[in-house]
């Protein structure tokens, strides 16, 4: 079956959404991730959000060992054109991707003016595994009381998300995929603590 | 917590949604969409202009679920040009590109090009012709082949492609100034709210899509009163222009790089203002100044009035109202004073219920008070 790109978008969004209105809460899209049939650098749950994403109007940085060829796929896919970290509206950072390119992207993205700061960057993070393991602890609006969540990622970038997302309404959001096709959200709003083991 | 005073009535919203496809129904005979496109071009045309949207099949269903709704329809044709995705942007298109079906001067008989009537009403009586009654499919066809027959012995061998501006014959006599383009990108007022003071590019869009009616309206109030104007059009042209999209995939487009997507329709009006210049050493000098109007379809009214009002904005005088670009620009969109009209429909009980307590309470006084002064005087008639 290959994707339709209206009804399996739509149902991905609707996931999406409600993964970044309830931060923490994991939903699966691969129901409409299992239709990409082909070989690419990426998640194809990163691909469904490429596509949900992306159009002519935004600029994108792949930060990936097959930056080149990422970008040129998705330049086809939905015509948005590659860009510098600066400047780029989406920024995919590939599970192939080292550490330290996570950080840069993190500490590079745009984070928005005070006048319009809905034009900041939002990132797509892949990551091996995320689950609902006690090790961050998540507070903040749209979350009732505490959400938990575990992100196997070298754990520097909660510090670097604190101190971008310092100045509110200024920060960049996150959307987390993984390989089972797991989409998690991270809004600027989101007040991210580690678990101190005692 | 709700807002309680609207729950329910979804059955009662389900049987009135229902009543209106009964309504288009009921005497059993059903528009076929092909026919309203071949036959209702001018709504078309309207409808496509209103709703920013240019698709005839699509403005000939919308027509027919909104039952010739002109409103209706461009209701539904934004709503469903909001779900489109943007794939591309044409390259700027330039008028003179035209296919040009239509194109008369006001202001010389003699323009160079020649005047061009194509179709238009203006010269009809204008009397209801009851032949149309009886009109078949078969008269269609057997007048539109007559009509070819007699074309084909007289035809006329102007390049309608190629047909040169009227104002640039005036700027080549040095009677109207020139203008240099303005090669900055546009606004887009579909993707930015609009801010003031506005731009140009957003007035003209904003006006473009404006409701036909009052884009009309507003433009024969600057024309009768209110800072009464007399423009005369320099050249209105209706015709066929050809767009073209740059290939999505190169950095840079060389100039054959596009492709060619297909044609608009549209209308194109620019007007000319006399206006007196005081110059330096106390003389008067006439000088031209101009309004520009471009839409969608066959719409001559329309065109004429944007580039009224054009000249009106671009002016901004502050003592009328037509002049000040917030009185026109806010005003004139088929959606939404449609809509906020509409919303006037909605359940205002909990406002309404507390204006009705606050004028029932303040009744209240006033009986007592009256009352009470009638004890007054009472007793002091009784003392008397």
């Amino acid at each position: 079956m290959k994707l339709d790109l209206v009804h399996d978008i739509q149902a991905a969004y609707r996931k999406t959404l409600d993964s970044m209105s309830r931060p923490g809460l994991i939903n699966n899209i691969r129901e409409q991730a299992s239709t990409i049939d082909m070989d690419i650098w990426c998640f194809n749950s990163t691909l469904v959000l490429t596509l949900m994403l992306l159009d002519t109007e935004v600029k994108f940085k792949i930060c990936s060992e097959h930056e080149a060829e990422m970008a040129k796929l998705i330049n086809q896919l939905t015509y948005a054109k590659a860009t510098e970290l600066e400047s780029a509206d989406y920024i995919l950072v590939l599970h192939d991707c080292k550490p330290a390119d996570l950080e840069k992207a993190l500490h590079m993205a745009y984070p928005g003016d005070l006048l319009d700061p809905h034009k900041a960057a939002t990132l797509i993070i892949e990551t091996d595994l995320l689950s609902n393991d006690r090790n961050l602890t998540l507070t903040g609006p749209g979350i009732y009381k505490e959400n938990y969540i575990d992100v196997k990622l070298s754990n520097q970038w909660v510090e670097i998300r604190e101190e971008k997302n310092s100045e509110y309404p200024m920060g960049i959001d996150l959307i987390f995929t993984d390989r089972q096709d797991n989409v998690l959200c991270l809004p600027r709003t989101t007040q991210i603590r580690k678990q101190v083991v005692g | 917590m709700g807002y309680v005073a609207v729950k329910g009535g979804t059955r009662a919203i389900e049987e009135s949604i229902k009543r209106l496809k009964y309504e288009r129904l009921k005497k059993g005979v059903v528009l076929d969409c092909h026919r309203i496109e071949s036959g209702m071009r001018c709504l078309i045309d309207q409808v496509m202009s209103e709703s920013s949207l240019y698709n005839e099949n699509l403005a000939a269903i919308a027509i027919k679920q909104a039952e010739g709704s002109p409103e209706e329809a461009v209701f539904l044709m934004r709503a469903y040009r909001s779900t489109l995705p943007r794939r591309h942007y044409s390259r700027t298109v330039e008028p003179t590109d035209m296919m040009v079906e239509r194109r008369i001067s006001a202001s010389f008989k003699d323009i160079p090009g020649g005047q061009i009537l194509g179709a238009a009403n203006d010269y009809t009586h204008r009397l209801i012709d009851f032949n149309l009654c009886e009109e078949t499919d078969e008269d269609a066809g057997n007048w539109v082949r007559d009509y070819a027959l007699e074309n084909g012995a007289d035809s006329d061998l102007t390049d309608l492609t190629n047909l040169p501006k009227v104002l640039d014959y005036l700027r080549e006599g040095g009677l109207i100034p020139t203008c240099n383009n303005d090669d900055n990108e546009p606004e887009d007022v579909t993707k930015e709210s609009l801010q003031f003071p506005a731009s140009r590019s957003e007035r003209l869009q904003i006006l473009t899509r404006g409701q036909t009616g009052a884009v009309s309206s507003l433009g024969y109030v600057a024309l009768r009163s209110f800072g009464a104007l007399h423009p005369t059009v320099g050249e209105l042209r209706i015709g066929n222009l050809p767009l073209f999209v740059d290939n999505p995939f190169n950095e840079e487009n060389a100039e054959d790089d596009a492709y060619y997507i297909g044609e608009i329709k549209v209308t194109e009006v620019e007007t000319l203002f006399p206006e007196d210049i005081q110059k330096p050493n106390g003389e008067k000098e006439i000088e031209f100044k101009l309004g520009y109007g471009l839409c969608y379809g066959q719409n001559e009214t329309k065109a004429i009035a944007m580039s009224i009002l054009d000249r009106c904005l671009e002016e901004g005088k502050p003592e009328h109202p037509i002049y000040n670009e917030e009185f026109v620009l806010l005003h004139i969109d088929a959606v939404e004073s449609s809509g906020f009209m509409s919303h006037l429909k909605l359940p205002h009980y909990v406002t309404f219920q507390s204006k009705l307590d606050s004028v029932r309470s303040s009744k209240k006084k006033r009986t007592k008070q009256k009352e009470e002064n009638n004890e007054k005087n009472n007793e002091e008639n009784n003392e008397e």
